[in-house]
């Protein structure tokens, strides 16, 4: 009886304790919310948002979690900052403006004494903040469950009449969830590639800061790239996802963003500690209006010219802050899936299978500069082609995403963009219906590769007003295997559903589409003209006539329109200024959309790349000839060195069967969670409670119960779990 | 930092004291940001599988480091702006080494004995004890050979076995300074040769002093950097187009000063060179790509490039020095953004190594599989055929060797095979040739007697003479009177007139068939060239062209000189001459199939024989058809040659004028499809 008397008077005293020190955790965050003249504009149960009328700046905090986050991320020291970096971090909103001179000035509410008018919102508020009358527009900041929300709304957004002053860009709170120096326990996030981050507790050999347009930057505005370097060099990944993030403290507290509006004029910015500033941030900005270089005359002299009219479109960003466990890049993951699918941007698959799709390229012919004229090389028949498949078939590849180039008579590479004829080589149009169909019964899908967007130099199948333009009037060119042109996006789109149609009526249920989702261009070509906006609308409705779209490393704005992903990212850039890449794509997509890794017929180091292959959840892929993959080395193909399915049948069936292993008990589930256990060791979790271990390193590894081999991995259900 | 004025710069001067301060080390997990290149078939670079990762960046606080070193798992930097040597062991710095004498260090040597330092600044060699202390300086050679004015500033040291130092002495045009360890000048070694063009010739010829002196001095191109292997073979590399244009950007050089090596592949900018122990080199240019070659001056690998965005792992902004560790990890040293790079090599790569000592070692059937594997995971990859094609030979599958040496472009490695399977095939199927043939002459003598009585051959031969009667094929059999009697054969051309111009033209028809032929019929070890790469434009104009170019001239030229020779002449005369090349080209070719490099000559000579043949026969065309003396027609043939060139550069000049002509009118059509 006294004891447990005791034990209740000990329990009362120290939840008292524990009731004051939360008090005095969270009392003085309260007050250091309201301190500097800040407002409470709107509270929920979960958050208080705070703001200051005269700049903008706001102060959100988190009252469950008690942290308190400043627009203004923490206070620098004296010379840290210049005038205009010092007015950026005060001010909620920053623009950067065209004089007449033609040069760009960066103004700041604070800096430049912006005129701003504020009226309460039910949830936030909504200013209009005008610069010197030049320039003004209206955001509206409104808090939500998760966070708050900023919308910049596009008929606000405009100039003064006869001014010459144009607005080229608007940062939007650029200091939020920044941190200072190098000793945090912390990270930037950034949707490079399949994701990295970008550490703030340790010093950065990089000298430059980390800067790109989502989704790429524009070709249409002129700008290309050093094709030497492109000759040599891989090309960088680019922006997948319109979102981003910062980790103040992992595990503990960090932010999200996702830019719901205005995505595809949005720039990223990454900063760290020591290259410029004190500071480690990453700033979204919106770009308005671009500057490009015109051609004056043959001998190269051009005319710096600034974009007539603005881009279309609203602003939007969503911020989520994250706490406790969700506080890092998984929690990011999540977070935007869970936006994704609330926004029905994108479906949990309902599928569970027992099985692991692979998908198999078949290159049937290539086209070839011959003695006369070019020639068609047959790499692999119709014939070849079910012998092919059945053995593979035979021996366990049940679940065969078949994807056929070189179909038509001109081969892999010499067929127009919407070029839909068989060569009768390798089988004529009814042969492959017939093929298809039984094909069909096995439950394999056949598919076409076709590409609408670029259309390859001495092809044809196109004419003038359907090649893009650059705003400065020169051709949209590039060059990948071979030159081609940039095709209009409307054009695309129409052939697209051209092509679906006929393809429909041979029996196959989807298309594989190659650049299609891919860097979104303007096209200023006046017979077509489009803008950056409207290639990503256009793209996202085409009509696909029912077909399923399998597309090639898309990015997200058509994921909603997409059934599987081919060549899904595994990499970031790899800028000296990232301290690691992680699977953050594949964090989003897993469960959703079923992802397939590049082309394994390249492997420099195929037991690590497999075992990669199972850590990401990605399918396997391989390109695939019946004939020696030499034949192709005159060819636009010859990049596939080697392909020919004698030499790789074995190690497609051994490496498939590797990975339906890991990957059959996966099927359909999302990622819960990426816990690195070691150096060379990682564990992924399943919400169906499987988990994956992956150990990279030789040596066998101990711990959590279990021992995963050296370069080999694991996987644990949860029924072996309890 | 441009627009933040004076604070940011502050700023940016305490990290980089910081940096100085910590050394830093990260490791970004990725795939390579560049393509790798291997050697293909037909002399074509062709993508390979990554051959190197990056590795680990090393960031010891670097400033403009000249020279990297590995010697015994220790890395020793020559880090020339910081006036130190630094000595790595892993990722951690293992020692520094200071001295008042070290200006600035740019060249380093390791041997287990001493650290051998190039220090330009201070014109000195530098010898220091691996404990650090000084042990010499070696100043200017004092030797009256060495030369009192020649300039003694050492920026790159190797150092051989026996422990003679090579010293590249900046801007030394005499090539390599020897030295003993005592100091003494044992001489030059690997100076590089200079080009002399037809015009410096011409000028020295004809110019005065006064104006060779105002010339630019044909010298040659001082050597940029230097590497000594465990044999004490010299690798040199020397930047520059001009010894690019040598082939002397890369050399190996024997002890004897020679050329081992003639690479096809390399850079006019390489900044340094290493030498592993398999004797495969490795050569880095200034832009960071990296070329690796095998130790024949193969190209295995190429790979990399400056970095032209932001900062990207593995790719660097201006490369200075490399070097590879016995485990063949690279190290290339940046001297840009002062750091260094690691390439660890992937599994292909290391297959690649051991597929390669194994060759060089000889063991050529023990690296069958292994090399089976690489053809295996890239088909293009040409040195995996050649080391196939060795391990055929081994194994004494000659046809199969044949194949494999055919693809490496190896000729005389495919002559070899063929000789063997030559004697093979004549081992095996002798007896029953010989029979066979015997056989042969026994039936057709025995059908010949019996014709001779009951002639039962008669309607058959009647068939031949009636062909032999139509014109066409009696025109054809002219050919045969020009090989035996050339003097009649024009005369029946020329006065008889008994050839039309449609059978000339079917022969001239038959001479572009033959240069088809050529290409399919002719060995391989007689014409390489691959049939996918032939232009068959251009095959046929390289041999009518000229033809029908001669017929033209020659009959302007001799109409206005008292030719008496119509065009009709001229043109059936020119293809008739040439009667020796279109009866025995074909049989030649056929022949050819049977001969290995040995029996070279009797191809040779046999087209030798076949075109001097057609020459003299084309000189008596001219003076029969023509009716011409010897002088005439020796006057004409020259005349007629000059009209040729007359109207080459006539045709050149209207092509030229087209040309611009095509250009403005596309340009001007594109002009307007761009904007109506």
């Amino acid at each position: 009886m006294c004891k447990k008397k005791a034990w209740c008077r000990v329990a009362a005293v120290l939840g008292t304790l524990m009731a004051c020190v939360a008090l005095a955790l969270t009392a003085p965050a309260e007050a250091h919310a309201r301190e500097d003249g800040y407002e409470l504009a709107a509270e929920n149960d979960r958050l208080e948002l705070y703001y200051q009328p005269s700049s903008l700046a706001i102060r959100i905090r988190d009252k469950a979690a008690g942290y308190v986050y400043d627009s203004m991320g923490p206070a620098p020291q004296e010379g840290d900052l210049n005038a205009t970096y010092s007015g950026m971090r005060e001010s909620g909103f920053s623009v950067e403006c065209r004089l007449e001179n033609g040069n760009v000035r960066t103004w700041t509410i604070t800096e430049n004494g912006a005129e701003v008018k504020t009226e309460r919102l039910a949830d936030g508020f909504k200013s209009r903040i005008s610069f010197s009358g030049e320039v003004s527009f209206d955001v509206q900041v409104t808090l939500t469950e998760t966070g708050f929300s900023v919308l910049i709304p596009e008929e606000s957004i405009g100039e003064a009449e006869g001014s010459a002053v144009r607005l080229q860009s608007i940062y939007v709170y650029p200091f939020l969830g920044s941190s200072y120096g190098y000793e945090n326990n912390g990270y930037l996030f950034v949707p490079d590639g399949c994701g990295a981050l970008i550490s703030t507790g340790q010093k950065t050999i990089a000298t430059e800061n980390y800067e790109k347009q989502i989704y790429g930057s524009d070709p249409g505005m002129g700008v290309f790239k050093n094709i030497v370097a492109q000759g040599m060099l891989k090309d960088a990944e680019e922006i997948y996802m319109p979102v981003f993030g910062s980790i103040l403290e992992e595990r503990k507290q960090g932010i999200a963003g996702i830019v719901t509006e205005g995505d595809e004029y949005c720039k990223l910015s990454a900063q760290v500690s020591g290259i410029r500033t004190p500071y480690n941030l990453i700033q979204p900005k919106f770009i308005l209006r671009e500057t490009y270089q015109m051609k004056l005359n043959q001998s190269g002299s051009s005319l710096t010219s600034n974009q007539e009219e603005k881009n279309p479109g609203s602003f939007g960003i969503t911020y989520v802050l994250l706490s406790g466990e969700e506080a890092d890049y998984v929690g990011i993951a999540k977070t935007y899936r869970q936006w994704l699918l609330d926004s029905g941007k994108l479906e949990r698959s309902q599928e569970s299978k027992d099985t692991v799709p692979v998908k198999l390229e078949v290159i049937l012919s290539e086209q070839e500069d011959g003695l006369i004229g070019s020639k068609t090389v047959v790499m692999t028949t119709l014939e070849q082609t079910h012998d092919i498949l059945q053995e593979l078939y035979d021996a366990g590849l049940s679940d065969m995403n078949v994807v056929l180039r070189g179909y038509s008579e001109n081969g892999a590479s010499g067929a127009a963009p919407s070029d839909f004829s068989f060569g009768g080589k390798t089988g004529s149009r009814s042969q492959w219906k017939k093929e298809i169909d039984r094909l069909a019964e096995l439950g394999i899908d056949v598919s076409l590769y076709a590409d609408f967007t670029r259309g390859y130099e001495g092809i044809g199948g196109y004419g003038n007003s359907q090649q893009a333009q650059a705003i400065n009037r020169t051709m949209l060119q590039s060059f990948e295997n071979g030159r081609f042109s940039w095709l209009s996006p409307s054009y695309a789109a129409k052939s697209l559903n051209r092509f679906a149609k006929k393809a429909s009526d041979l029996g196959m249920t989807s298309l594989s589409v190659d650049a299609f989702g891919g860097v979104p261009y303007s096209n200023w070509n006046r017979k077509a003209v489009s803008t950056r906006a409207d290639a990503v609308r256009l793209w996202q409705e085409a009509d696909s006539a029912g077909m399923g779209l399998n597309l090639y490393a898309p990015f997200a704005y058509i994921w909603e329109r997409c059934d599987a992903i081919y060549d899904m990212p595994s990499g970031s850039s790899n800028y000296y200024i990232f301290t690691e890449t992680v699977p953050f794509m594949q964090i989003v997509l897993k469960g959703c959309i079923p992802y397939y890794s590049e082309g394994w017929n390249f492997h420099a180091n195929a037991k690590l790349d497999l075992l990669q292959c199972v850590e990401y959840g990605a399918y396997p892929s391989w390109y695939l000839t019946f004939e020696d993959s030499v034949e192709l080395i005159d060819t636009a193909s010859s990049w596939i060195y080697s392909s020919q399915y004698s030499v790789w049948k074995d190690s497609v069936i051994r490496e498939y069967g590797e990975i339906k292993e890991a990957l059959k008990s996966v099927s359909g589930a999302c990622i819960l969670d990426r816990v690195p256990l070691a150096e060379d060791v990682v564990r992924v979790d399943y919400d169906n409670g499987v988990s994956i271990y992956v150990n990279y390193g030789r040596a066998d590894w101990t711990g959590d119960d279990v021992t995963v081999g050296g370069e080999g991995y694991l996987v644990r259900t949860a029924a072996a779990d309890r | 930092m441009r627009h933040f004025g004076k604070k940011a710069c502050r700023w940016i001067c305490l990290s980089v004291l910081l940096a100085l301060l910590l050394p830093a080390e990260m490791k970004v997990h990725g795939q390579a940001p560049y393509h790798t290149f291997t050697q293909g078939p037909n002399g074509y670079l062709v993508y390979t599988q990554d051959a190197y990762e990056p590795g680990t960046l090393l960031n010891p606080g670097l400033k403009s480091p000249e020279d990297l070193f590995y010697h015994d798992g220790k890395l020793y930097i020559a880090d020339t702006g910081n006036t130190r040597i630094l000595v790595m062991k892993g990722r951690e710095i293992a020692q520094e080494i200071r001295s008042e004498y070290l200006v600035s260090p740019s060249g380093l040597a390791v041997t287990d004995e001493y650290i051998y330092v190039a220090d330009y600044g201070a014109r000195e060699i530098l010898v220091f004890r691996h404990d650090g202390s000084l042990y010499k300086r070696i100043g200017k050679p004092q030797e009256k050979v060495f030369g009192e004015n020649s300039a003694f500033s050492p920026v790159k040291i190797g150092v051989d076995k026996r422990g003679n130092l090579y010293v590249v002495s900046e801007g030394s045009t005499s090539g390599v300074m020897q030295m003993s360890i005592e100091g003494s000048f044992l001489g030059y070694f690997g100076s590089n040769r200079t080009n002399t063009s037809l015009m410096m010739l011409l000028q020295r010829t004809f110019f005065t002093q006064e104006q060779l002196d105002k010339l630019f001095k044909n010298i040659p191109s001082s050597v940029a950097n230097i590497a000594v292997d465990e044999l004490g073979l010299m690798y040199t590399v020397t930047q520059g187009q001009n010894a690019a244009e040598q082939g002397q950007s890369i050399r190996k050089l024997s002890i004897a000063g020679a050329d081992l090596i003639a690479p096809g592949y390399y850079s006019d900018g390489f900044v340094d060179v290493a030498v592993d122990k398999n004797m495969n080199i490795y050569a880095v240019d200034s832009w960071g790509t990296i070329y690796e070659y095998d130790s024949y001056g193969n190209i295995i690998f190429a790979f990399g490039y400056a970095d032209t965005e932001m900062q990207r792992v593995g790719l660097v902004s201006s490369a200075s020095a490399i070097d590879v560790s016995k485990e063949g990890t690279l190290y290339v040293l940046d001297k840009g953004k002062g750091i260094i790079q690691e390439y660890e090599p992937t599994d292909f790569a290391v297959k690649v190594h051991l597929g390669l000592s194994d060759y060089m070692d000889g063991k050529y059937a023990e690296a069958e599989e292994n090399w089976r594997e690489i053809n295996r995971a890239n088909t293009a990859f040409l040195f995996s055929y050649e080391a196939l094609a060795k391990a055929s030979f081994k194994r004494q599958d000659y046809t199969e060797a044949m194949d494999y040496y055919r693809v490496a472009g190896n000729v005389s490695g495919y002559s070899q095979a063929y000789w063997y399977a030559r004697n093979e095939w004549i081992e095996k199927n002798l007896t029953w040739v010989i029979f066979a043939l015997i056989a042969l002459w026994a039936v057709i003598r025995l059908i010949r007697t019996l014709n001779g009585k009951k002639h039962f051959l008669a309607p058959v031969e009647k068939l031949g003479k009636r062909i032999g009667e139509i014109p066409f094929v009696q025109q054809v059999k002219v050919m045969k009177l020009m090989l035996r009697n050339p003097f009649d054969g024009y005369y029946t051309i020329h006065h008889e007139e008994k050839v039309s111009t449609l059978t000339a033209t079917v022969l001239y028809l038959w001479l572009i068939v033959l240069q088809i032929t050529d290409l399919y019929v002719t060995s391989y070890l007689f014409n390489q060239t691959d049939i996918a790469y032939v232009n068959l434009g251009a095959v046929i104009g390289r041999i009518l062209l000229p033809l029908l170019l001669f017929v033209v001239c020659n009959f302007l030229v001799s109409t206005i000189s008292g030719g008496e020779g119509k065009f009709r002449h001229v043109y059936c005369g020119t293809i008739y001459a040439l009667s020796p090349y279109l009866l025995l080209m074909l049989p030649l070719q056929i022949i050819s199939n049977a001969l290995t490099e040995n029996e070279r000559f009797f191809y040779e000579f046999g087209c030798l024989v076949i075109i001097g043949w057609c020459v003299i026969l084309l000189y008596l065309m001219v003076q029969e058809v023509h009716v011409y003396s010897v002088s005439e027609t020796i006057k004409n043939i020259c005349v007629t040659a000059i009209t040729m060139l007359l109207f080459l550069l006539a045709a050149f000049t209207l092509y030229l004028l087209g040309q611009q002509l095509w250009q403005f009118i596309v340009s001007i059509y594109k002009e307007v499809a761009l904007r109506v």
